[in-house]
């Protein structure tokens, strides 16, 4: 198993954002987190990724605990993501966005990195490495053109693809997307969802989904946790949540 | 070699050779103040490494020039001169008879102030915001109150006279491109890059792997002895070291060179460091009193320089948030830009539109 998420809790005050909440994702699949607005999605990343330390429970990436460690720990382990509201580093170009990303890998140390002297020091090396690498990236995902453009200048589909990009540079195993149709009309969805199938196949994700563009997530999801309140309500295959009467109440009754 | 690097070197040997001969033709006032803006220009970028590449907000840069400052002043009194200074106490004598070449105690000085800086940022940079700002002021105020009572070390209030004085300019101005060159080194790696991510957004830099305590410490500690080495030449200007040389008000001098060159700018830093010094010397009629047509006028008493750059400063934060240049650099097309810009004008107004 990629990951597994055993009975997260996630207390704020006396909010209960995530009530004991487990999942898996397996290799090389893509399983969706769904529900309602507050539902406690977002929180189980931040949980996943070291962002927030859960009240109780435990997270489990290919077989090691890393529940509550620090979230640069967690990143180099192999778990990247993105942001539910586009966070990018707004004074950087596209390039430089992505190449960032890159510098959890580096071996090299800052003195290298200063006196970098080919020959003497690992640096130079390292850093052609990681253009080339950068360049190769942002040639695969289209955004090669972009590549010295300030990066919140983009269009806002190319800002959630430059954020995967990003993502993708630092070489996870497990992908977590948060919300990436968000603002995107069905055309783009659709495109989306071919996009994501096909980086999990070109470097060899497992995906874990939160999405409310139910197409997509049927389209695309091997398995699907549906979240409301924090409790997890229905897991299962698209078609059997697809019919599920808890899930369908839990969007009716929130007026989505 | 790139084209870049050929311009660089050839501008950094352009420098070396005017500061050569301006050493030479300039009379000792002038020189002291060109030497000053090197000077200031060095901790100005080692302030701005920290609260402009890496977004951290840091007011302790006069505690670790004082600790550079103090390294060349007590090791390059030539011994026999000591006693004279430490009246009212002897020098410690485990350390009365060393004396260092003014390169080995700048260095050591750096060392010094880079290692205080380790130390203390282990509690201090856990901190954010305004909070680093006055745990990092008050460090830097403690440094000053323990020089104060160390008095045989330091000779406490009395401070230290008879440093060998510095005026070489080549010397300074050799010193100040190194430093710059290491930085734009340091800034121009991968390191230098997390330190901006740092400065862009902490929870997405340590989302994409990096750690934020170790790049924050790394920057503040190479801040440190960037400061501690910019202190040290300070103090060897001065030929005299004593607590009240650093006061907090000095970092204030730094605070106001990164905000006008620009928050993430080392160009910018060196512009502004030449501006506000300068401007420092010129303006300092604003602090002598003034007779104008027989009367005096009364607000013109010392700290009213003080006061105008105190309004340059809240001017500066107000309307021109991103200084002389933002995050940008001076760079050769941005200078052919801007002269393709003017003529642009020129020839606009000449069409008599
Ligand atoms: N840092 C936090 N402090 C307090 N409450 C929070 C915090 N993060 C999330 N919450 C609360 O947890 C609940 C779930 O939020 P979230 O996980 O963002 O939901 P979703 O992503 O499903 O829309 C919300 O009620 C939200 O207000
Ligand atoms: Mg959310």
């Amino acid at each position: 198993m990629m990951l597994e998420a055993k009975s997260l809790t996630m207390r704020f005050g006396g909010v209960t954002a995530v009530d004991s909440l487990s999942l898996e994702v397996p290799q090389g699949e893509i399983i969706a987190l769904i529900g309602p607005n507050g539902a406690g999605k977002t929180t189980v990343f931040n949980m996943i990724t070291g962002a927030y330390a859960p009240t109780s429970g435990k997270v489990i990436f290919q077989g090691s605990d890393i529940t509550a460690k620090n979230p640069s720990f967690i990143a180099k382990q192999g778990i990247g993501r993105t942001f539910q509201n586009i966070r990018l580093f707004k004074g950087l170009s596209v390039f430089e966005n992505v190449i960032t990303a890159k510098h959890l890998h580096l071996k090299s140390n800052l003195f290298q990195a200063i006196f970098r002297i080919k020959g003497l020091s690992s640096y130079p090396e390292e850093e052609k490495r990681m253009i080339d690498e950068t360049n190769d990236l942002l040639e695969k995902l289209g955004l090669i053109d972009l590549k010295d453009a300030v990066s919140t200048s983009l269009p806002y589909g190319k800002q959630r693809r430059l954020e995967i990009a990003r993502a993708l540079a630092t070489d996870p195993k497990l992908l977590l997307l948060d919300e990436p149709a968000a603002g995107m009309n069905p055309q783009e969805t659709i495109e989306l969802a071919r996009f994501i199938e096909r980086i999990r196949d070109e470097f060899k994700l497992s995906v874990l989904l939160i999405e409310h563009h139910m197409d997509l997530v049927m389209d695309i999801s091997k398995t699907i946790y549906v979240m409301d309140f924090g409790l997890n309500i229905a897991t299962g295959t698209p078609s059997e949540i697809q019919g599920n009467k808890k899930v369908i109440e839990a969007y009716l009754g929130s007026g989505d | 070699m790139s084209k870049k690097t050929a311009f660089s070197i050839a501008a950094i040997g352009a420098i070396l050779l005017l500061a050569l001969v301006l050493n030479s033709v300039l009379d000792s006032y002038s020189k002291r103040v060109l030497n000053l803006c090197a000077i200031y220009a060095i901790i100005a970028l080692s302030l701005n490494l920290v609260n402009g590449f890496t977004g951290m907000f840091s007011l302790g840069q006069a505690g670790f020039m004082a600790i550079g400052a103090y390294a060349v002043a007590i090791f390059t009194v030539p011994v026999e001169l000591r006693a004279q200074g430490f009246y009212l106490e002897p020098m410690h004598p485990a350390i009365a008879n060393i004396e260092l070449p003014l390169i080995v105690a700048l260095l050591l000085g750096g060392v010094l102030a880079g290692a205080f800086a380790f130390v203390i940022g282990f509690p201090v940079l856990r901190l954010r915001g305004d909070y680093l700002a006055i745990a990092t002021l008050g460090f830097s105020e403690i440094i000053r109150i323990i020089f104060t009572n160390t008095q045989s070390i330091t000779n406490g209030a009395l401070g230290i006279k008879n440093v060998p004085s510095l005026s070489n300019m080549f010397f300074i101005y050799l010193a100040a491109i190194i430093v710059f060159v290491l930085m734009r080194l340091l800034l121009s790696s991968s390191f230098g890059r997390a330190f901006k991510a740092i400065r862009e957004d902490e929870i997405v830099a340590e989302a994409m792997g990096i750690n934020l305590f170790k790049h924050k410490i790394a920057s503040f500690v190479i801040s440190a002895f960037f400061a501690g080495i910019g202190g040290g030449l300070y103090g060897a200007l001065l030929g005299t070291v004593d607590p009240k040389n650093f006061m907090f008000t000095l970092t204030y001098n730094f605070v106001l060179i990164i905000v006008l060159g620009g928050l993430g700018s080392m160009s910018g830093t060196v512009i502004a460091s030449f501006i506000i010094t300068i401007g420092m010397e010129w303006l300092r009629f604003f602090d002598d009193t003034l007779i104008l047509f027989g009367t005096e006028i009364p607000i013109f008493r010392p700290g009213l320089r003080m006061v105008v750059f105190s309004i340059l400063l809240m001017v500066i934060v107000l309307f021109f948030q991103k200084g002389l240049m933002g995050q940008k650099e001076l760079s050769v097309d941005m200078v052919k830009g801007l002269v393709s810009r003017v003529k642009g004008l020129g020839k606009k107004r000449g069409d008599g539109k």
